[in-house]
């Protein structure tokens, strides 16, 4: 069985797409793991309970006989899989922590740090693994004063509960940092809920659109 | 077939999840509108990431659904230039950023150079970059050609994000936007490795096809 595993060419094109990705996907794969289920234990993802998370495998669905169930099932099931794809991608995000060794400093802000992590479906969902190997990006703001603040932008679904802010204690200074895709970006802080904050320091994008102005970050690989 | 089979997974996950959050965010007319004009996107082969995250964006913005309908028709039509002019073969993150290049007004000539510089590989960054100097003040033509020129010389994306932040550091404190690029850009190619060489040496002198000061 495991021989005939081995030799399923489905099975190996997944293998040979995942061993593509960065070096450091691995390690970074196993740093997010990890950093879900502590933060799982720690309740911080108690909302996200109602995603399914048990996703069928290609393979046991082509062994299905009947054309007709194979399309109602393949609709099921790929609308579990992207569900669990977005709910990994929500909690990579909300479990990032300040990259290590660097400081926050109220001067800094949106500054590539150089540390490409890997997306566990890019590999996958992209005709070029290298497009997507994404680039810790760290946000700050000095809002001293504020019981919460919050980025919302194009890389997080413009979701104000997706990404909140962590204040260095006592300091007013407010940070996180995540992975963005190589590319521009447009985003906005939200303090204590509700007021628009655009970071002082970055760029100003205008919003022909909705005539709400936001910032700007270009992320770009080193 | 087992392909198939995975492809129509993925697909349909991709879609389920779009419906998702479209659905979490939006009232039933406004999903509904999204939803048609994501159809017709889908149809003509666009990345319809793009588009969802605009409505996404109405909606924490607050925008009436014919705010949103306009939106993403406009961005839809300028996907639809972008790739065009990009090529069909382009990536869905040349494509996105190409549009928004458009949109700040980078002609499509300009894009079209940057792609030919660069014929398999992405012009994604690039393509911010530029957009972000125009966006805050460049002339269009100055910054496509530098953009290019840099390109050519093999720039690095981290070298192109880090001249387009320079730059902007520079407007904001006063500088003429095209006098920041010109002072930026010279020092960048005298940083790069001379073309063809092998040695570790940098450029000397003001390269050829940098506009010389008069």
């Amino acid at each position: 069985m495991a021989e005939r595993a081995e030799r399923d060419p489905v099975i190996e094109r997944v293998v040979h797409e995942m061993r593509a990705t960065s070096p450091s996907s691995d390690a970074t794969i196993a740093r997010v793991v990890a950093a879900a289920v502590q933060a799982r234990e720690m309740g911080v993802l108690e909302e996200a309970e109602d995603v399914p998370v048990r996703v069928r495998t290609p393979r046991r669905l082509v062994r299905w006989r009947v054309a007709g169930w194979i399309a109602a099932a393949a609709s099921l099931t790929g609308f579990a899989v992207g569900a669990s794809i977005t709910a990994w991608r929500d909690r990579a995000v909300r479990v990032v922590a300040p990259v290590e060794g660097q400081s926050v400093a109220v001067a800094s802000m949106a500054a590539p740090t150089g540390a490409p992590t890997g997306a566990p479906s890019a590999a996958l969902a992209s005709n070029s693994a290298a497009e997507d190997a994404r680039v810790v990006t760290q946000f700050v703001l000095a809002r001293p004063g504020a019981a919460s603040v919050a980025l919302v932008g194009d890389f997080n679904a413009w979701d104000k509960a997706a990404t909140p802010l962590a204040q260095e204690p006592g300091s007013g200074v407010w940070s996180v940092a995540l992975p963005l895709v190589p590319g521009r970006h447009v985003y906005a802080f939200l303090v204590n809920g509700a007021e628009w904050v655009v970071d002082p320091r970055a760029p100003k994008a205008n919003d022909p659109d909705f005539g709400v102005a936001g910032s700007a970050v270009v992320v770009g690989r080193p | 077939m087992k392909y198939a089979a995975l492809f129509v997974v993925l697909g349909a996950g991709a879609l389920g999840a779009q419906d998702a959050r479209l659905a979490r965010r939006l009232d039933a007319p406004t999903q509904a509108a999204v939803l048609k004009l994501i159809d017709v996107a889908r149809s003509r082969g666009l990345p319809t990431e793009p588009l969802v995250e605009k409505a996404l964006e109405g909606a924490t913005k607050r925008a009436p659904r014919e705010a949103i309908e306009r939106a993403l028709t406009r961005r839809m039509d300028r996907l639809q230039l972008s790739r065009e002019t990009l090529g069909a073969a382009s990536s869905d993150a040349d494509v996105a950023a190409g549009a928004t290049a458009l949109e700040v007004g980078v002609p499509t000539d300009a894009i079209r150079d940057l792609r030919a510089i660069r014929p398999t590989r992405s012009v994604a960054v690039p393509l911010a970059v530029l957009a972000e100097l125009v966006a805050h003040g460049v002339p269009v033509a100055k910054a496509s050609q530098m953009v290019a020129v840099l390109m050519r010389r093999g720039v690095s994306e981290g070298q192109l994000v880090a001249l387009g932040r320079d730059v902007q550091g520079d407007i904001a404190t006063g500088a003429s936007p095209e006098a920041s690029l010109d002072v930026r850009t010279r020092y960048l190619v005298a940083m790069l490795p001379v073309p063809g060489a092998n040695n570790g040496l940098v450029n000397s002198a003001i390269p050829s096809d940098l506009p010389r000061k008069p």
